[in-house]
Order: structure tokens, then sequence, then C-alpha cells
């Protein structure tokens, strides 16, 4: 125990350096010694400086008076500023003009309308916000650009008067156009009719060709930017260049970007250098917004938005807007393609593309389509006929409505329903849930060593991003966020607008539907109890989120939700009693009470991106964390690297299922994707990005965690740059495979890959690692005799965890051509291999396949007989060498004698020659020899 | 009364180059309060303030790249004090041309109560440099440490309540209140050296 007197202890207690205890021994210490208080408060700091702090932190009448630096006051100052006038109409003057009114507000100034008196007109007049005009190089860019724009003359892109760049406030002054902006248009009207987008996209178009004619990107494309000219509807690009200036100094030096980017191009979220093309990408989500009413790649944040513009295909436009024809849609995805080389080469092309386009729509007979454009209707996707070939099609029993939910699995021989539109299957045959998983001839597998079987498929409405399975594979959870799609009693289908999660879960008995969380009109949906409606109202607050992650507790009585807001939410499964959430501890009645929900990460804090429960179901782990509060590095050496640069805290967190409590709150990560039980419940692996302590050398891999303590036991680093996104602990508990994501710069087309390693869990040796294309999902089998691997949505492979060599292999495209599968999941009681997917029209499907057996055993044997082969062997040589007694020698040779008595004999002859010439040289005694000599005969006799 | 610290080369230099967007923000950030509350103290409305001190930055963002430490007699912080009076010096004369109604006799009066010499000025400015940097320091500070220790700190030092009254209101024990105040004042001390340093 310290003196508590000792300087440097006071100095250690003032860097905050010293344990807890000792903190609290100072603390009560100082409380009777005047010296030691006094001496710490020298040490803090001079009582000259005490006295300073106190008067100069003191709040004054004048701190009230300073406007802060926010939005709201520099647009009060924007209209302060101006020089007084007699008018009393008018606001006051500014270069000349006559300022009425205030427009309108953003984060670049204000723009308000002046009325030029010599011309006598009205006029638009923008002014550069006073926080960016303090930045000279704010205002030269904000001079050069407007005056670029100034050149461009079109009849679709606003014209620019006159530019005036200095002086106290920088302007711009613009003819004043009455009407709405698209995003006006779009925000109360919805979507608009085809000929409309299509009218909009061509003048829109026709602007930006005019623009890059003059050398300039707009960088800027979106609704808000589109002005819709009121009586003659003409279309008119706004806001040129301008963006840029407000873009390098709205980068704060945290670097988050101002607004919302949800048409920013790939190439500019990644802040490459961008081209006229980037404004192509930007006028496709124009007119996917205009067609569907929704834009592409929103979300709940900023950065989720740029992940999904940067990675992510936008949701189908036909799931949004079943009218829109297919050649729409291939233009839309055109110009939504990632890589810029892809998209069409200018606007112009746009421009006379849609032209065309429109012309044909509105004289259907007279005029055809653009050539290049394939015209087919626009007409759902029939059942594919492959699946009415078997006998063990299990058609969805979901009454009325269907919300791309989850779905429980029947196993057995059910009627043949055909039409996809009868979806109201009530008199599914209910099946002894032990039948025989049927035989199934028809699905074209790979030969007899692929060792996988497909057995049946399930058709949900729309595609299933996660998905869980019981142990008996018996029930089934899917969850996805897209809008959907709701059919109601009397088989219409309604399209519902705006991000819906989605969660169903059916009886497997009955086929009932217990329980559907939606977010928005309970009215269409009859199927949900009151109960459940009063259930879901309780449960959301926000209207929209996404289901990001999903976990069955072992014995399936309990069924967790992670959402995009952060939180999980547990639901009780009872046979026979609808699906209820969790009563909170307080016991409120049951099913009326506030639903157990645990709230791990505040709102801002991002998804939850790992649920599972641990192997006893006492535990519930979670991970989670968002990029949002951390810096966009948009500089040329982080480009490759989705311009994100992890130092939040990502979250690691573990509850007692019964309880609610909080049982570990595991920092380490910067941003946590994946996490997992050992077998024994003793550990806990964790698979994501972290810092170095440094805070400068960042890295990606797994973590373990030490449960009982919540210490980390060991962090096993990975090679990628992009961060480690899955982990899985063998059946064994000894090993762990990873999975974790590289990107590559220079490729466009494939550019990330994953690597996969397997390592042991107790020492962190990386016994392999393989490289597959795209991102990947793992786990081992519940056998523990493959590790299997979903890789870039396409591939399912099954991969020898003792050498990494891949035993067999089953491609998306095989079962159905343009399919991609986002997740599986294992039933680790039936061997059952679930695979959730969805196809080019947006359809989704669950694939089942039936893991095998027997070649696993073959596995394990052999690698018994190999490692007890290879221990004879080394102990004989032992022998032989003068290193080891015959004994040992004798004992491996016998073990190996019960597995594979043939090499255990010739071991045993070997033996036996050494043993007699051992004896013989009187280093071993006769008894020795003979029990030697014994078990060679018997192994022969064996033999 | 307060030593009166020079600008080291670093901020100043950082300024000239006028793609340090990151310097510009600190010194504005830093500076406006200065500013704005001098003029303030100097009679002009909240108005006026807020144009001159926009005046001001843009005077300074104009002219930085002349500034030539060598050839300049004083600190950079001299300068910018002289900046400062001049704008309000030019402003008032400017006020004063106005036709009635704009200005008012008040103007005349300020004009004639500024005082010749700069001397009481320069302190004020000295003062209210040093004011923002501690207000910034204690941005800083308090963003470090739990919200408690933050209050322990603002209760006895700021308001002046003794530690046990303090640890009464906080629930915290006495001894406890006074670890956390030497904390923070240990840290602002520490923060308020580096900024004056840099500016």
């Amino acid at each position: 125990m310290k003196d508590v007197c000792s300087i440097e202890l006071l100095k250690a207690a003032l860097a905050g350096t010293v344990s807890a205890d000792e903190e609290i021994a100072l603390a009560e210490h100082l409380e009777q010694c005047a010296t030691c208080s006094a001496a710490m408060e020298n040490l803090a700091a001079e009582p000259a400086f005490c006295e300073e702090a106190a008067n100069l932190l003191a709040a004054d009448a004048l701190d009230e008076a300073l406007p802060v630096r926010e939005d709201c006051s520099l647009v009060d100052f924007g209209v302060e500023f101006l020089e007084p006038t007699e008018d009393s109409g008018c606001l006051g003057r500014l270069g000349g003009y006559d300022i009425t009114e205030v427009i309108g507000r953003g984060g670049m100034g204000v723009v308000l309308k002046g009325f030029d008196p010599e011309l006598k007109r009205f006029v638009a007049i923008k002014v550069l916000a006073p926080h960016l005009a303090h930045s000279p190089l704010a205002r030269k860019r904000f001079a050069r650009e407007a005056q670029a724009a100034a050149a461009v003359v079109h009849p679709h892109v606003l014209a620019i008067h006159q530019v005036q760049p200095n002086g106290r406030l920088p302007f711009i002054v613009m003819p004043f156009v009455a009407g709405e902006s698209l995003a006006e248009r779009l925000a109360s009207q919805g979507h608009l009719e085809l000929k409309e987008v299509l009218r909009i996209g061509m003048q829109a178009a026709a602007g930006l060709a005019a623009a890059h004619e003059q050398g300039l990107v707009h960088r800027d494309v979106k609704p808000a930017n589109i002005l819709l000219e009121r009586g003659i509807e003409r279309a008119v690009l706004t806001d040129f260049g301008l963006a840029r200036a407000a873009d390098d100094v709205a980068m704060t030096r945290w670097g988050i970007i101002a607004g919302t980017p949800q048409y920013m191009s790939p190439e500019q979220a990644r802040g490459e250098s961008l081209d006229h093309r980037s404004d192509l990408f930007s006028l496709g989500c124009v007119l996917y917004e205009m067609a569907t009413g929704v834009s592409p790649f929103k979300s709940e944040t900023t950065i989720a938005t740029l992940r999904r513009l940067v990675d992510d295909r936008p949701r189908p436009l036909a799931s949004l807007n079943p009218e829109l024809p297919n050649w729409f849609v291939q233009i839309v995805e055109r110009l939504l393609e990632k890589d810029p080389a892809r998209r069409f080469g200018s606007a112009s092309e746009v421009s006379e593309l849609l032209a065309g386009c429109l012309a044909h729509v509105q004289q259907p007979a007279a005029v055809p389509l653009p050539g290049g454009l394939v015209q087919s209707p626009a007409t759902r996707r029939r059942l594919n006929t492959r699946f009415l070939k078997k006998g063990s099609l299990v058609m969805f029993a979901t009454l009325g409505v269907i919300a791309a939910g989850m779905f429980a699995l029947q196993l057995g021989n059910q009627p043949d329903k055909s039409r996809e539109g009868d979806v109201r299957n009530r008199d599914a045959q209910k099946t002894d849930a032990d039948a025989p998983i049927a035989d199934d001839a028809t699905k074209p597998t790979k030969p007899a060593n692929a060792g996988l079987r497909w057995f049946q498929n399930i058709l949900p409405k729309f595609g299933v991003n996660t998905i869980a399975v019981t142990a008996d594979g018996k029930k089934i959870a899917i969850a996805n966020g897209n809008p959907t799609m709701s059919i109601d009693d009397d088989g219409r289908t309604h399209v519902e607008d705006g991000w819906q999660p989605q969660a169903q879960l059916l009886d497997a008995a009955t086929g009932d539907l217990r329980v559907w969380f939606r977010s928005k009109n309970p009215a269409t949906a009859p199927l949900v109890t009151g109960e459940e409606s009063a259930v879901w109202k309780a449960i959301d607050r926000s209207p929209s989120f996404e289901i990001t992650a999903l976990a069955f507790s072992p014995d399936a009585s309990l069924l967790a939700i992670g959402t995009s807001m952060g939180q999980v939410k547990l639901f009780a499964i009872r046979p026979g009693k609808p699906v209820q959430p969790l009563d909170d501890a307080a016991g409120k009645q049951a099913g009326k009470g506030t639903p157990k929900q645990f709230q791990p990460l505040p709102r801002a804090m991002g998804s939850v991106t790992s649920l599972t429960f641990s192997p006893d179901g006492s535990l519930l782990a979670m991970c989670g964390g968002s990029f949002d509060d951390v810096p966009l590095v948009v500089d040329e050496e982080e480009a490759g690297r989705l311009g994100s640069r992890v130092t939040g805290p990502g979250r690691v967190k573990v509850w007692d299922v019964k309880t609610g409590t909080l049982k570990q709150d595991l920092v380490g990560h910067s941003y946590a994707q994946a996490v997992a039980f050992s077998p024994n419940g003793a550990l806990l692996a964790s698979a994501g990005n972290w810092v170095n302590g440094d805070g400068g050398n960042r890295g990606n891999g797994v973590i373990l965690w030490n449960l009982k303590d919540g210490f980390l036991l060991a962090k096993i680093g990975t090679p990628t740059n992009a961060g480690t996104y899955a982990v899985a602990f063998s059946p064994d508990g000894k090993l762990l495979a990873i999975s974790s994501v590289q990107i590559d710069k220079d490729k466009r087309e494939d550019a990330a890959s994953s690597l996969i390693t397997l390592a042991r869990a107790g020492s962190g040796i990386v016994e392999w690692q393989l490289k597959v294309a795209g991102g990947a999902k793992l786990a081992f089998s519940p056998d523990g005799t493959s590790v299997i691997v979903l890789s870039h949505q396409r591939t399912i492979r099954l991969i020898d965890p003792a050498t990494g060599t891949t035993q067999s292999e089953i491609e998306a495209a095989d079962s159905q051509p343009g399919r991609r599968w986002d997740d599986f999941a294992i039933s680790s009681g039936r061997r059952v291999l679930a695979v959730g997917g969805v196809d080019n029209d947006g359809k989704g499907v669950v694939e089942f396949w039936e893991l095998p057996n027997h070649p696993a055993a073959e596995v394990k044997e052999l690698k018994a007989i190999t490692l007890l082969r290879e221990r004879a062997d080394l102990v004989l040589a032992d022998v032989k060498a003068g290193n080891a007694k015959v004994d040992e020698a004798l004992r491996a040779c016998k073990d190996l004698a019960e597995v594979d008595p043939a090499d255990a004999t010739k071991r045993l002859k070997l033996l036996v020659e050494l043993s007699e010439t051992m004896f013989k040289a009187g280093l071993i005694k006769k008894a020795d020899l003979l029990s030697v000599q014994a078990a060679y005969e018997l192994a022969k006799e064996r033999n | 009364m307060y030593p009166s610290p020079t600008t080291r080369a670093s901020l100043l230099l950082r300024l000239r180059d006028s793609q340090d967007h990151e310097a510009w923000m600190e010194f504005v950030s830093l500076y406006e309060p200065v500013v704005y509350r001098l003029l303030r103290k100097h009679g002009l409305q909240d108005a006026d303030s807020r144009e001159l001190m926009q005046e001001f930055f843009l005077t300074v963002s104009r002219h930085i790249d002349r500034w030539d430490p060598a050839r300049e007699r004083g600190s950079f912080r001299g300068w910018l004090r002289r900046v400062t009076r001049n704008l309000v010096i030019n402003w008032l004369k400017h006020r004063q041309r106005q036709p009635v109604g704009a200005g008012g006799p008040e103007i005349q009066e300020l004009l004639e109560g500024l005082p010749a010499n700069a001397e009481p000025e320069t302190a004020e400015f000295d003062r209210e440099l040093r004011r923002a940097v501690f207000q910034k320091a204690s941005e800083i500070v308090r963003g470090e440490v739990s919200p408690r220790m933050w209050q322990a700190f603002w209760e006895t030092s700021v308001v002046g309540s003794s530690a046990n009254a303090a640890g009464l209101k906080l629930a915290m024990r006495a001894g406890a209140v006074r670890v956390g105040k030497c904390r923070v004042l240990a840290r602002l001390r520490e923060i308020v050296g580096e900024l004056e340093n840099k500016s």
C-alpha cells in the first residue's frame, strides 16, 4: 500500500492512472488530511490559474447574445446582413436588388427572392453562408464554379445572371422560377406516372449534357435540384458545381458529410476522382425515385446509405412498382451500375434514349421502342415449373397476407399447388415431422461426390436476407427489410411504400400465422390479432427499421430479433399459443406489458449485426455498431476501403436470458460484425475491426473473450484490409473458422474477396487459409467434418477443416439462373442446410439441402488412423534410437491394432525385432520381451 | 496582469496556407467570441457587431498572405488587435456619414469615446482572448471526463461551493469531489497551455 501522501500517487491520481481502490482510499484520506488536500491542489494548478478559471468560465450577459454556429442562426444572419431600405415591403437590399422574402434555406446558405428595379423582373439570389464565406478557398471555388455554370445556356439549366464573389458575402443571381422542385412534387405525389418520369428524365439529362459539354460536372444531381417550372412543365437543373464549394468546408475536422448522400455515386462516396458519369448515376437514382417514390439507397443513417450505394444492388424496381416496363428498369439499372464504365457513355445518349421511349409510350402503336431495348410484358414471373415435379413440394401455408416473413418448414408430402397466386393453402397436409426426407431426382445436382442433397424449396414473396432455423428443423425464421406487397383476404395485392421490417412465424403443425411484425398499415393485416397489433405499437416507436439479425434459442422456445435501430427483442414461442413478447422483469400482465427488449445501443450507434444464444440457451449475445460517428476519409489513400475509418466503439454484449440482466459488456472492437459462443459456453468469439492502442493502427479479425470474467483472451488478426465478418467454432470447440474481406482497389468487377481462415481456438495458430470471391458467410457442419462457406452470394462449399480442401460445392445458378443466396442456417439436429435467397425478379426462395453423412464419418476415422500410425512410428523410431521404452511402443502399437490390425502387425513385428536385440544387449528385461512377442502373436491372429 | 503569450508561428503559418481549412476553423472558432465581445463592449449593437465580426475575418483572410512577421512590428496578435480597432473606427465613421436615422447621435459619442491611446485596448483584447481560450479548453476537458466529475469541478471552482456542499449535491463524498476538481483543473491547465502556444 503506497504512502498516501507521496507526490507520485497524487500525480497519478491527477492523471487518472490509479486503480479504483486507490482512488477511493485517496478520497477518504483527503477528507481527513488537509496537507495532502492542499498538496494535490497545488499540483493541479496554481491558485492564480484557479482564480482565472473561475472568472473566465462563468457565463456573463454577453454569452447569451453570441450566436452559436448553428444553421438556424446562420439563416437569420443571412437576412440581417442586408442593407437597410426605406421600402417597407422589403426586407432589405442586396447588391442593387430589393429583397422581398426568403425562399429557402440550406446548409450552404440562404436563397432570397429579389426584385430587379431596372429590368423589372424577379430574381432568386443565393447567398453563401457566412461560415463558408470565412474560408477563402470556398469563396474562390464558389466564384469559379458559378462563373463556369454561368457559361451554360440551355433551356433545361437554370441560368445565372450575375456572380458576386467579393464583398461581405458572396452571392449569385438567377432568374426566379415559379414552380416546385421535383423533391417537393415527389413528397406530395409519391411516385409519378411513366410519361412524366420519362419527360423529366429526358429534360434533366439534356441539361446535364449541356453542362458536361462545358466541362462541368454537377456533382449534386437530386430531386431538390431539379425545378419544375409551373405552367409549361419544364424541368430545370439548378445548383451546378456549387455543391463542391459547400462540401469543402462542410466537411468539418471530423469529416462528416453534411446532408444526405442518397444520390451520390459510388466513386464520389469513395472519394475517388469522378467525371460526368457520376452525374449519370445520380440521374439514375432520380429516375428510380420518380418511378417508385422511394430513393434506391435510402437508409437510416448517412453511413448506411453510403455503404449501400457502394455495395448493394438497389431493391428491384419491379418489386416496388410492377407496372414498370422491363426496358425502363433496364435503363435505370444501367445508370445505377457501380462501375462508371458500365453506365451509359453520355448524358446526351440518355436524353435521346428517354425521348425515344417517351415517344413510344405516347404512341405505342405508331412509334417503336428505340433500338436495343427489349420489350417484354411487365408480368410477374410464373412459378418455375421445375418445382412442380417434386412430390415433396411444400407451398407456404400463409393465410391471407404475406409479407416476406417467416415461414415454417413442413416436411413430407403435400398436394401440388402450382399457381403462385394460390397462397391460401390452409389445407396443407399435416405431416409427421419425422417423415423421411423425400428423394428428389429432378434437381440438377452435381455428381455423387457432391455430398449435399437438395430436397425442397419454399417461395416467400420477397427476398430473404436473414434466415434462422430451429434445431429440429421445424421452424424457419426469415426476415428482410424490403418494402413489400401484401395480399389481403380477397387475394388482391397492395404495394406498400417505404421500408417495412418483416418477420413472420408460422406454426409448423397447423400452418397458422402466429405473429407478424410490420411497421405500417395494420389495417391490411387481418391476421394480426388485436393483441399483437398492440404489441407492435408498443415495440415500435420509429416508423421504419430493418431486421438485421435473427436467432432461435436452442430449444426453439424463444426468438430473438435484432434491428437496424440497435434494439434486440425477444419473443416467446409456445406451442398452441400465440407468440408473445416476453414480459419484462416488472412482471406486467402476460402479453400486455412492455415487451422484453434489450436496448444495447443508443439509437445513433447503429444496427445489431449478429445475435446468438449460448448452447445451453441461458445467454444471449449480440454485437453491433455503427460507422456513424467516425471520420469518413475521402482522400485517395483510403479510396479502396469504402472510405471509412472506424474508430467508434463496436459493442459486444451478453445478457442473461431469464432475468434480462446484462452480464458482459465487451469493448475491444471498433466495429463488431459477428459473435459466436464456444460449444462449452465458456468463450465468446467476436469478429470485427479494431483500432490498436496507439489509435493509428487498424486491424480486423476475431477476439476471444473469457465469459466468466469478461477478459480478452486472444486476438486473432487477419491480413485483409476491409474487415472480418464471420466467425464460427467447430463443434468440439477446438477450431475457429473466420471469414474476412479484402477489397482490391484496382479491380472493378470483383473488387471484394474473402479470406477463410481456420485457426486453433486455443493458440490462434492458423491451420490454413483459403481465398474465395465476394463476401462470405460460414459455419461448421454439426458433426464438425466440414466448414460450410457461402461466398459471393453464389456458391456454397463444404471444406475439410483439416486440410482446407473443398469436399463439395453447389451453385445458386444451378438451382435457378440469376439466383442469389443471401444467408444460410444449419439445423443442428437434422443436418439440414436452409439457404435463403432471391431471384432476379425479386422473388425470394428458401432451399433445403441435406448435409452428407457417411463420407464425413470416414474422414474422421481416417484421421484417427493416421494419427495413431504416426504415433506408433515415432515411438518405434525413438526406441530404435534408444530414447524410449519398449512398453510405450507396445502401447502405441496396441492402440493402432484396434483400428488397423494389419498395419499394427507390421509394426509389432518391427518392435519384436528391436526388443530381441535390446534384450540381448541387456537393455530390457525378459518380461518386456515376452509381452511384446505375445502382442505380436495376437495381432497376427487377428489379422 | 496576466502574462501575454506570443503567437507562435504555427497557426499563423497554417492560416497563410489557404488549403488548411482546419486552421481556419480553429482560428475562427477561437477568435469569433473575442472580436464579437470586444465590439459589444465598445458599445455596438448585436447586429452591427456580428457584421463587423464578419468584416474582421474577411480582412484577415484577405491580408494574411501579405503579413510578414519579420517586417511587421509586433506580434500577430497585435496585428489582429489593430485590425479590430481600425474596423471599429472605420465603421463608426461610415455610419456617421449615413443619413439621419441610420446612425444617430450615439455614433459620435462612440467615436469620441474611443481612446486615442491603444493601451487599454490591448489588455482588453488579451483578456477576451484568454477567456476564449479557457472556454474552448473547458469544452475539450468537459468532453473527456464524466458529467459527475465535471460537475464536481464546476460546483467547487466556479460556483464556489465547498467540497462538502458539492458532495451533498452530487451524491459524492467530499474527498472524491476534491480529486475530481483537481483532476479537471490539471487537465484544463494542460489544454490552456497547449492552446495558448498554438495561437
